[in-house]
């Protein structure tokens, strides 16, 4: 088993590794994001009952909710990434980490501004500062500072720590999220899904989220991916295998 | 099906603006987040191969360097 981990561990520190191993998902994720997409809004758009209170606003939320639990999730995973990072000096860990940043501000970004629109019919305002809403702006806030940190400095190694080392203080706001609606007064709905108890949604309503926020992280998944993939060609750029891929001049065919 | 027509699906109870502007707004963000990592590529694969036809034409004298593990 320890020899198991230990092997895993080397050939995941492995550029070259990865980047073999991904060549063939990429077609898969992109599918499984594209189907998954058109089912879940064909369902949450066209099938879904509308809400009895907020009327069809409220499918809003099939984008709404999957992007805010990947952007979480996603700062989680950097988080981690960098401090694999700071602690075995993982270099694919570092460009992981680098891969994730955009990705999660711009599903934080999504969740931001879908909010605010939903509010708008539902609450008569587009944005109040509310504990929800606010840490949620913490969050894209935290996500631009690591993106910032992960490219400031000269040395690359140096603004890889940096970049880790504010993601792993930025984690203290993602349990602030969470538990917002139920320590603060809110304006903010209480969470939709728990993973402790039965949904208080339709059924009719709530499969094309649980579609949704499958999708999402799928899709979260490949582009992560795809940007790792750049990171590994542009790094490794002056090795041979990179030199010897088929997609490169200098590449057997 | 919820809707008896497409302008009704379009008008989403009196919703449609709403509605609308967060997914248009949303597959704007999604379509930046698809398209830049593949540009992306293609302009690293690109710069790559140029560099790799300017170090073969020079003679392999400053490419050998880097090119040291090809050599067999």
């Amino acid at each position: 088993m320890w020899q198991w981990l230990v092997r895993l561990y080397h050939r995941l520190g492995s550029p070259k590794w990865f980047y073999e191993l991904t060549s063939g998902w990429i077609f898969w994720l992109a599918l499984v994001s594209v189907i998954g997409t058109v089912i879940g809004l064909t369902l949450g758009l066209l099938y879904a009952p509308a809400d009895y209170l907020q009327g069809n606003s409220f499918r809003i939320i099939y984008i709404h909710v999957p992007a805010a639990i990947v952007a979480q999730s996603g700062f989680v995973m950097m988080a981690v990434a960098g401090a694999v990072f700071l602690i075995w000096r993982m270099k694919m860990a570092a460009w992981v980490a680098r891969a994730i940043a955009p990705i999660g501000a711009s599903m934080c970004l999504i969740s931001l501004f879908t909010g605010a629109i939903w509010g708008k019919p539902t609450w008569g305002t587009w944005w109040v500062w509310d504990a929800r809403l606010t840490s949620m702006l913490m969050l894209l806030f935290l996500y631009f500072g690591v993106m910032a940190l992960q490219r400031a400095i000269e040395s690359e190694e140096a603004s890889h720590k940096a970049g880790a080392i504010l993601s792993l203080v930025g984690l203290v706001n993602i349990p602030i999220i969470k538990y917002s609606v139920e320590w603060w007064n809110t304006l903010h709905q209480p969470a939709t899904l728990k993973l402790t108890e039965k949904p208080s949604m339709a059924p009719d309503m709530l499969w094309p989220l649980l579609i949704m926020i499958v999708t999402t992280y799928v899709f979260f998944a490949l582009l992560v991916i795809l940007r790792t993939r750049n990171e590994i060609l542009w790094q490794e750029r002056k090795r041979s295998w990179v030199q010897q891929l088929p997609e490169m001049a200098g590449g057997k065919r | 099906m919820e809707f008896h027509s497409f302008s009704e699906f379009l008008a989403m109870g009196k919703h449609g603006f709403y509605v609308w502007l967060s997914y248009g707004l949303t597959a704007v963000v999604i379509a930046a987040n698809v398209v830049q990592p593949l540009m992306q590529r293609r302009r690293l694969i690109k710069e790559q191969n140029r560099r790799l036809r300017r170090e073969r034409s020079q003679g392999n004298k400053s490419a050998a360097s880097s090119l040291a593990s090809e050599e067999k």
